[in-house]
């Protein structure tokens, strides 16, 4: 016999949404982060560098769990790159930072098209 | 059955929501939080919860010095720990076991499956010793 009561994963899903619109009115805060912490690049140490890398591998752990893959992508992509900057034969290539800026604006469109379809 | 209480230590606010809203409303779990490694040890040593997913990559006392703590210490050591990682290169997940972790979930997780994939991390627990008859 079909069982119509709804279930846990039902009461979820109404709440997933919100999470989802939450997570992403998130962004522009996040984005003004990136953006303080390239605001100096061209001297910027080491702390700057892992600051990055923290922020963009924060995105590739949550992206995909909100329903947005891509973020996780360009996030870990973007954390795959830092890795290589401060690893034992990094240094910070003059097109570092246009680098890290395409990723931000890579994200900075995945959030725009996605708050659009969600009417968020 | 008593509700299983599990406790989450990420650094990361986006995690902690989504895993807690998931693994109450789907999982029926209890959940308790905590920001940090170091914050996670007072809050496992007051709580005494049956399971703690733990962050890898975290400020401060990061995840593998946190299990180290945490299985150092006769209170929690039987606590099963699952890492939660971002990185899922086969070679770091061998390493997060063997560090004594009860195993490794990765990060981004679908919050609809995240409450099965913990419930499996739960030991069995040991069936009732039967009552001994003495014949008489």
């Amino acid at each position: 016999m079909a069982n119509n009561e709804p279930g846990p994963s039902d009461a979820f899903l109404p709440a997933l949404e919100e999470l989802r619109k939450e997570y992403l009115s998130r962004w522009p805060e996040k984005r003004e982060r990136f953006e303080e912490l390239l605001r100096d690049f061209g001297e910027s140490g080491p702390d700057t560098l892992k600051e990055l890398r923290t922020e963009f591998h924060r995105l590739a752990g949550s992206g995909g769990s909100y329903g947005l893959p891509a973020v996780s992508e360009v996030g870990s992509e973007a954390e795959g790159f830092l890795d290589l900057l401060l690893g034992p034969e990094g240094g910070v290539p003059e097109e570092a930072g246009a680098r890290i800026r395409d990723y931000i604006q890579a994200l900075d469109k995945i959030f725009s098209d996605a708050a659009k379809n969600m009417g968020a | 059955m008593a509700v299983k209480k599990i406790l989450l230590i990420d650094d990361e606010d986006d995690i902690r929501t989504i895993a807690r809203i998931s693994l109450e409303t789907i999982g029926g779990f209890e959940v308790i939080l905590a920001g940090g490694g170091e914050e996670g040890l007072e809050v496992s040593a007051r709580e005494k919860p049956d399971l703690i997913l733990l962050d890898v990559m975290m400020p401060g006392l990061d995840g593998p010095a946190t299990l180290k703590r945490l299985k150092g210490n006769p209170a929690s050591t039987d606590i099963p720990v699952v890492f939660l990682t971002a990185k899922a290169q086969q070679m770091e997940l061998n390493q997060l076991k063997d560090m004594g972790a009860e195993g490794v979930l990765t990060k981004p997780f679908d919050p609809m499956k995240l409450p099965d994939q913990v419930r499996a991390f739960f030991r069995a627990e040991p069936l009732p010793k039967e009552d001994t008859f003495n014949g008489e």
